[in-house]
């Protein structure tokens, strides 16, 4: 793997230098600032770096500037880069993942500890070198994504990869993590509008909805990524936690103004449902993934309820 | 494994030295701040100076100057924000990381 390290401390650099020539099988090159970062990758175009270790606080442009330009630039849409930085503020968290990061590294570190996030950050590299071999083969251009797959969704505030959303949820100081709750968004009838679609239909309803999702939550301290099998999931900081219904019927009224060219079973108007809010209990790994997985099933359980009582909607008096 | 772990205990024994030979140029500064707390040159500086070496003391070994480095930029951002001037607490703070500093500094000599 070919890792570009950005930090203006060239003690961190000759740090971090030193750390990933210990792990062995990677390339590593450090500048002190965006702008040296920028500037090598201009005059590297052959260089095809896996891997961005970045500062925040440096003079001129700070990593996390530095990071959305390398996201927007289109040349590094997916590549993984991991925040390395003193700051352990929530703000800078927030900010440095809807820019794009996939982890964050809070200094001091433990050596151990950035050769994991290094390990990890490999086999994300390693992913996604297998998916652009799939996309660039010819034959799986068309390629639909599997349904439970994780689309990687572009421009949309606040949408990060799965992966990264695992990474996040740790990082959230115990006043933070305990006062959030996750929840998820399922849209409804997925598995056969799956079934029916094209893959540009199905790939631009999932990133439809997405935005519509992200717009509705504007007024929200909120991250959120797509699981795969149509299940959005959303961390909301719980100071400020919206009304669920309410919610839910802007966004499938808004999505319904979209008049979205997508195939559904009987022609139903695409809707999404929203499951109950999951309360963030605990730091360990295990329980904040248990917690995404339990907000995941209630969102995929209320669509499935919802499914199955569809028929006698009316008598019911449902809405969505 | 054993051969890399020693190569990686010989680069971080390097890197100390370097990180020691930079400590003698933010204990300066640190030094400029505790002789002119209302300077904005050197609250700018001290700050700088304690931003860094929070940033990798603890990594290299030196834990103690770290979170005092730390806890020191926390209170003088704090105070910043607060009253826009270091408080008597927060040039407490930075002594303490001075004189934490000299030690080390002494002992490496």
């Amino acid at each position: 793997m070919y890792i570009l390290a950005v930090d203006d401390d060239p003690i961190i650099l000759e740090l971090v230098v030193e750390v990933v020539r210990a792990m062995g099988d990677h390339t590593i090159k450090g500048v002190g600032s965006g702008a040296e970062a920028i500037e090598f990758l201009a005059e590297n175009p052959d260089v095809k770096v896996d891997c961005f270790l970045l500062d925040i606080q440096m003079p001129g442009m700070d990593g996390i500037t530095l990071c959305n330009a390398l996201r927007t630039s289109g040349a590094f849409p997916r590549t993984p880069i991991v925040m390395l930085t003193a700051m352990s503020d929530k703000g800078h968290i927030d900010a440095a993942f809807a820019a794009g990061a996939n982890d964050y590294v809070v200094k001091p570190f433990e050596v151990f500890e950035l050769q994991t996030r290094i390990r990890q950050a490999e086999k994300r590299a390693a992913a996604l070198e297998a998916q652009i071999e799939d996309i660039t083969s010819e034959e799986d251009m068309a390629r639909k994504p599997g349904l439970l797959e994780q689309i990687h969704i572009y421009d949309v505030d606040n949408v990060i990869d799965y992966f990264a959303l695992e990474n996040y949820v740790p990082l959230l100081s115990r006043r933070s993590l305990f006062g959030s709750v996750v929840f998820g968004f399922q849209i409804r009838h997925i598995e056969k509008i799956h079934e029916l679609a094209t893959s540009l239909q199905f790939r631009g309803l999932i990133a439809d909805v997405a935005e519509t999702i992200s717009d509705h939550l504007r007024p929200y301290q909120y991250l959120m990524s797509y699981a795969g099998n149509g299940t959005f999931l959303c961390v909301l900081e719980e100071n400020k936690i919206p009304n669920r219904k309410s919610l839910t019927d802007n966004i499938n009224i808004a999505i319904n103004r979209l008049e979205m060219q997508v195939p559904t079973p009987r022609g139903l108007p695409v809707r999404v449902c929203c499951g109950d809010m999951v309360r963030l209990l605990g730091y360990r790994r295990d329980l904040i993934e248990n917690a995404l997985v339990v907000a995941r099933t209630q969102a995929e359980q209320t669509a499935a309820d919802m499914d199955r009582d569809f028929d006698n909607m009316w008598f019911y008096g449902r809405t969505a | 494994m054993m051969s890399g772990q020693s190569t990686l205990e010989e680069g971080l024994s390097r890197i100390r030295q370097s990180f020691v030979t930079r400590l003698s140029g933010y204990s300066v500064d640190l030094l400029a701040f505790l002789a002119a707390p209302s300077s904005i040159e050197t609250v700018d500086s001290a700050l700088f100076a304690l931003h860094k070496i929070s940033g990798s003391a603890a990594t290299l070994g030196f834990s103690e100057l770290g979170m005092q480095s730390k806890q020191a930029e926390e209170i003088l951002r704090e105070d910043l924000t607060k009253y826009a001037y270091p408080s008597d607490i927060s040039v407490d703070a930075v002594r303490v990381v001075y004189l934490t500093s000299q030690e080390i500094l002494d002992a490496s000599a």
